[in-house]
């Protein structure tokens, strides 16, 4: 069975034979955002700028879906726009959730390939599960950092199935810093040089599960 | 004697001149074309008096963008003593550049704006007969997201102590959240903009804003 990783590359390749006008940027991805809050795509597309990816900002799952070419009506007509490489989507919106949005892409066989990356400024445990059992690549804490998108963008390029699930965990423990933070004071920081979790076994991960809920 | 004295000291001036220096190209010109010797001090010497001036202003306007830039540190330097905002502030300032000149001041009155209507909504909505908590749940989420977003740290706290009064349905502990929650965001607004007003100075005198650094 091919894994995720492989896959993705598989796509690339594709998403690079396919563009024809714009080959000197083929190597950029092209990243989907969705947001509600005004502030914070404005944001994301920014850190994505800088980061050398295209952006495309959305304020909704709908039109989300929309632009993939994927709302029912337009299924047929094809894509918006530029392939879409990595959605990144908020969790709370109101009509679709991010979840939501995640479930019906994933449900997609046109679209499943593509990873989805959900944002939320809430560290629910119960949460964060969902959407990576529901096939999330990652959940990252908002406000999201330029740092943030620097290793997302690492391990889209890299497609590694292995790296995803120890990622994952790295930014449990981040979360797990977060959760833990209750002084406003700005030196304390996430490391995010530490070491990451050798072993990606589940039963690593679900012990990993049940010590983070018991913090909480 | 004088006259070469003179020269060798107009010389030192001279060579210490910025090339483009409109007043020091005259006195090259002056003492590379020998005009007869009893003209050639005076002129030379109202010429030295005016780059003297001229140089004293450079000078004093140098030494004012320097004060400037400096009242800028410490001010923004206090406003992350006080808590007031957060390390997300300077988050948005990295991702500020010649490109993006304008970044922070576009995110920060995107928030404004955001702000403001939120808070009208919170206001009108606890104004009611029966209050709706779950649609004055969902601004408040809204606003700590915004201000999470551009590092309005008190405003953010307000907001996650707002949410537990919603939780309760706490009529009275919400109003008086939400007014904790309305000085605290008038007080950043205020501080931002005094802030900005700081860079615009130093900018309009030739000089560039300094970029903070997380060491405090």
């Amino acid at each position: 069975m091919a894994t995720a990783g492989e896959v993705f590359r598989r796509s690339l390749t594709e998403t690079v034979g396919q563009v024809c006008d714009d080959s000197s940027s083929s190597s950029e991805l092209h990243v989907l955002a969705v947001d509600d809050s005004l502030v914070d795509r404005k944001v994301i597309e920014r850190l994505l700028k800088i980061s050398s990816c295209k952006v495309t900002a959305v304020e909704s799952g709908t039109r989300a879906l929309q632009y993939l070419g994927l709302d029912g009506e337009r299924a047929s007509v094809g894509f918006n726009g530029l392939k879409v490489n990595l959605i990144m989507t908020d969790y709370s919106m109101p009509g679709m959730t991010g979840y939501e949005l995640l479930k019906k892409i994933k449900e997609s066989s046109v679209l499943r390939e593509i990873p989805v990356v959900v944002m939320s400024s809430e560290n629910i445990l119960t949460r964060i599960d969902r959407c990576l059992e529901e096939g999330a690549e990652e959940f990252l804490l908002k406000p999201v950092k330029l740092d943030d998108v620097k290793r997302l963008k690492d391990f889209i390029m890299k497609g590694d199935g292995k790296d995803g699930g120890e990622t994952r965990i790295l930014k449990r423990k981040q979360l797990d810093g977060y959760a833990s933070l209750s002084s406003p004071s700005p030196s304390v920081a996430c490391d995010p040089s530490s070491p990451l979790m050798p072993s990606s076994s589940p039963s690593a991960r679900s012990s990993k599960r049940a010590k983070l809920r018991n913090k909480d | 004697m004088f006259h070469q004295l003179f020269h060798d000291v107009l010389e030192t001036v001279r060579c210490s001149l910025a090339d483009g220096d409109a007043d020091a190209l005259v006195l090259k010109k002056h003492i590379q074309n020998p005009i007869p010797k009893s003209q050639k001090p005076w002129d030379s010497a109202l010429l030295i008096q005016s780059i003297n001036s001229h140089s004293r202003e450079e000078q004093t306007v140098s030494m004012e963008v320097g004060q400037m830039q400096r009242r800028l540190i410490e001010y923004t330097k206090s406003l992350f003593m006080e808590g007031i905002l957060d390390d997300q502030f300077l988050q948005l300032q990295q991702l500020q550049d010649e490109s993006n000149p304008d970044f922070v001041v576009e995110v920060v009155s995107l928030f404004f704006q955001d702000a403001e209507k939120l808070l009208n909504d919170i206001t009108r909505a606890l104004d009611q007969q029966s209050v709706d908590f779950t649609k004055v749940d969902a601004h408040v989420h809204q606003l700590k997201g915004s201000s999470a977003s551009v590092g309005a740290q008190r405003v953010k706290n307000g907001c996650i102590a707002f949410r537990n009064f919603c939780e309760e349905q706490n009529v009275d502990g919400s109003l008086r959240c939400l007014q904790q929650i309305k000085q605290e965001y008038y007080h950043v607004k205020n501080k931002l903009e005094a802030l900005f007003r700081l860079e615009q100075q130093i900018v309009a005198a030739g000089g560039s804003v300094p970029m903070m650094e997380l060491s405090f």
